[in-house]
Formats: structure tokens, C-alpha cells, sequence
């Protein structure tokens, strides 16, 4: 599990999808997201979901991997439906006793839940398709304008690297230490919440101890390799837009375009 | 330079340290809870109210971009978990956090105490008004503040209370640790 954390929920891939810039996919799922928002008439839940489902399939991940979103939220989509159908006033379809499920209700939680649905899968189709690596190097070059305001883009996409690249390390570490104690007869599992709590002491500080150690010797390895900032740095794997960004750019345009344009004319 | 770099690696850090916090969950029955409050307060103690600030707000991002660093996993529809105002919250918590902890005159464990309990107040803040506005969305109108107070603050603040007391006993331990280079002490 731990060496699987720094990919995130990402799928390997070559499709369309995979191969685009993160820059054109940061740009437009969070374009696709407020369309999402936006969405009123059937005609639009139709239009939107079949759309999302083309991205899906062109993805080629596999939809249990997106569904996998989901999950967190099932227990209070469950719960909303529920609520809506039995609370929401309007057309009476059955009772229950004194709770009455409405018409109305029945169609609001099946909006919703498409909605959600919706969101979810847009919004995981970009972390699915894209490296964290690359993500990085998308989020730096879209805050790189922000610089003269103060947004150190390339420091935050450093620290995002070293981050990732130190999560596994230090959580194997907590392992490690909370092993060493319960070799020593520390003991996690038993007695009340004080005494519970009390005996993560001896774990806490040998790891802040090392995780001060270890930027210390970050810092001193990377200013012994003459590390100063993003300026004039150069990459092995550099991001391009590229003709396909572009007519996949058009692509999403033309289809917000169809899909809200209608509004203004009708 | 050397102290940006220097407070560069320890920004990185602590948000990875905060990810071990998500992690490591205390197994007390009833309500189960995880030391990513308890090392929110710690960077804005350590690292002082900006750079910890700095920290969660990596934290946030890590998460966003799909790592799962949070306590349910990670991506950019976590922003619909109801949980996702607190992460917002650490943000602030860690920032007012230390700087109350600067303000402190004397630096007693009661002292840092009080200063992580204010930290505290702006994560649940910010946590209750996430979880109200998304329980809106999601129920309409059978959602009430007093709901999301009830459980959003009061079912899961007394373990964070716990952690935070743990926090401010385990700092004063970290600063009486002859020969331990403290970043808040020695920038």
C-alpha cells in the first residue's frame, strides 16, 4: 500500500486522455465542473452525461476505478435520495403511514445523484489520467503568470515533489518506530483514551526528531548541488501543448458552446 | 537562501507528516480519531504561522491532485466530502496557531495549550460551515446548523481537545531536548 501512495489514483495508459497536456486538463475539468453546476433541463442531464460518458470510454480506464469516488459519498447520496423523495412537497405517489414519497421529490434526488455522479467522474477521469509528477509540472506552469503577484510556483511545485517523495518514507517510518516501542514493551492497544494517547509519545518525538534531520540534510544536499530556484532550470520530461490540446480544447468548446448556446437562442 | 531552502524542505515535511497523522489512527471506541489536527497545530508551532500555514495548504493541494493523503483517500472531488472544510480549516488553524504561539511571553505547556485551542476553533469553524453548506446542497432544506454543529463540533471535538493537550505537552518535550535544532528557535 505504501509503495502505491505516491501514484495517487493514477491508471497507466496511452489513450487521448492520457497523452494531454495536465495544463489543458487542469483548464478544462475545471470548466466541465461548472458546466456541470449548471445543468437544469433533461435535455441538458442527457446532453452532459452522455458527454461525460465519451470522455469515459475515450479514457479507457476501467468505470469501477471511477466509481471508486464514489464510495465515500454513497451512505449520504443514500440518505439525500431518502430525504428528498419522502420530504420534498408535491404529487402524492404512495404513503407509507404519515410519510408521503412526492413525484416531485422522486425527480429532484434522481437529478442530484446524476449530478453527483456527473462531478465525480469528471473530476476523477483528470487525477486518473495523470501522473502526479505531471500534475506538478501542469500546477507550476499555470501559476507561473501569478509570480508577480507573489505566487512562488516553482517553490510549490518543489515542495510538492519532495512531499510526495517523502510521504511513504516517513510513514514507513512511523511504522518502524511504533514497532521498535512494542519491542520495548510499549503498548498501543490497551487501557483508556488518556493512557491510550500518552503512549504515542515515544513515537512522536523519535519522528519529529528524524523528519528535522532529514531537512536538514535536504537542504544541505541540494545547496551542495547548487540548488537556486526555478530560473533558467531545464527538465528531462518537459510538458507541450501540442495539436492535440488544441483540438481537444475546441472540442470541449464546441460542445459548451451547443450545449448552452441553445439557451440564448430559444 | 539558505533559510529558504532550509524552511523549504521543512514546509514539505510537515506536510508529509501530516499525511502519517491521517494514518495513524488511535482505536478508542465510539469516535476514532486520527493526529492530523494534533500535527496541524505542530507545524504552526515549528515552522511559525506562515510556513505552517504553507504546509497544510500542500497538504490540501497533495490531496487535491489525487494522493491519498486525506483520511478517506484523495482527489479533487473530495471538495464534496463533507470533511473537506476541515482541511480548508487547517490552513487557518495552523496559521493562528502560531501566531498566538509567537505572542506567548512565556511558552508554558497551558500557554501552548490555549494557542492550539484556537487553532482549533478556526478548523471547526471552517469545518461546520463546509459540512452545513454541502449537507445543504446534497438535503435542501432538512439540514439545520444545529445539525452540523451537533455533528460536525460536538460528537468529534473531545478527541481533538485530547490530541491538542497531547501536542502541547509533546512540544514543550521537543524544545527541553538538549542538542534538537528547533526550526521556530533557531530562525
Amino acid at each position: 500500500m505504501i509503495n502505491n501512495i505516491t501514484l495517487g489514483q493514477y491508471v497507466p495508459g496511452n489513450s487521448v486522455l492520457h497523452r494531454l497536456d495536465p495544463r489543458t486538463k487542469i483548464i478544462w475539468t475545471a470548466a466541465l465542473m461548472v458546466a456541470i453546476f449548471m445543468v437544469d433541463s433533461w435535455n441538458e442531464y442527457v446532453m452532459m452525461g452522455s458527454f461525460t460518458l465519451i470522455l469515459l470510454l475515450i479514457s479507457g480506464v476501467p468505470v469501477k476505478q471511477t466509481l471508486r469516488g464514489i464510495k465515500p459519498l454513497v451512505f449520504i447520496l443514500l440518505l439525500t435520495a431518502l430525504l428528498n423523495i419522502f420530504f420534498v412537497e408535491g404529487t402524492v405517489i404512495f404513503r407509507i403511514g404519515p410519510v408521503k414519497a412526492t413525484y416531485e421529490g422522486l425527480i429532484s434526488a434522481v437529478k442530484l445523484f446524476l449530478r453527483l455522479v456527473m462531478l465525480v467522474t469528471t473530476a476523477s477521469l483528470m487525477t486518473l489520467t495523470t501522473t502526479p509528477m505531471s500534475m506538478t509540472d501542469g500546477i507550476e506552469k499555470l501559476l507561473k503568470p501569478f509570480g508577480r503577484i507573489g505566487v512562488p510556483s516553482h517553490e510549490i511545485a518543489m515542495m510538492m515533489s519532495i512531499a510526495l517523495r517523502f510521504i511513504p518514507t516517513l510513514l514507513e517510518e512511523a511504522q518502524r518506530i511504533m514497532k521498535a516501542q512494542s519491542s520495548r514493551g510499549a503498548d498501543f492497544d490497551t487501557g483508556n483514551i488518556f493512557q491510550r494517547l500518552k503512549s504515542f509519545i515515544p513515537v512522536l518525538i523519535p519522528l519529529f526528531v528524524s523528519a528535522f534531520k532529514r531537512a536538514d540534510e535536504l537542504a544541505e544536499a541540494m545547496e551542495s548541488r547548487c540548488y537556486r530556484g526555478g530560473e533558467g532550470r531545464t527538465r528531462l520530461k518537459t510538458i507541450n501543448f501540442t495539436r492535440l490540446d488544441l483540438m481537444a480544447s475546441l472540442f470541449v468548446i464546441v460542445f459548451l458552446m451547443l450545449m448552452f448556446g441553445y439557451r440564448f437562442i430559444f | 537562501m539558505k533559510n529558504t531552502i532550509k524552511s523549504m524542505a521543512l514546509i514539505s515535511l510537515f506536510a508529509a507528516l501530516t499525511t502519517v497523522g491521517a494514518y495513524l489512527k488511535v482505536p478508542v471506541p465510539v469516535v476514532p480519531f486520527t493526529f492530523q489536527v494534533f500535527f496541524v497545530s505542530i507545524s504552526g508551532i515549528l515552522l511559525g504561522p506562515k510556513n505552517g500555514a504553507f504546509a497544510q495548504l500542500l497538504y490540501a493541494i497533495l490531496g487535491l491532485i489525487g494522493i491519498p493523503v486525506f483520511t478517506q483517500g484523495g482527489g479533487i472531488s473530495y471538495i464534496f466530502n463533507p470533511t473537506f472544510g476541515y482541511i480548508i480549516g487547517f490552513i487557518g488553524g495552523a496559521y493562528l496557531t502560531g501566531f498566538l504561539f509567537q505572542k506567548l511571553k512565556k511558552k508554558t505547556i497551558g500557554g501552548i495549550f490555549l494557542a492550539i485551542l484556537g487553532g482549533l476553533a478556526v478548523i471547526y469553524s471552517l469545518g461546520v460551515v463546509h459540512l452545513y453548506v454541502i449537507q445543504k446542497f446534497y438535503l435542501a432544506n432538512s439540514f439545520t446548523l444545529w445539525n452540523a454543529i451537533y455533528y460536525g463540533f460536538i460528537l468529534c471535538i473531545g478527541g481533538d481537545i485530547l490530541s491538542s493537550y497531547l501536542a502541547a505537552v509533546l512540544c514543550k518535550k521537543l524544545f527541553s531536548i538538549q542538542g534538537l535544532k528547533l526550526p521556530a528557535i533557531t530562525d
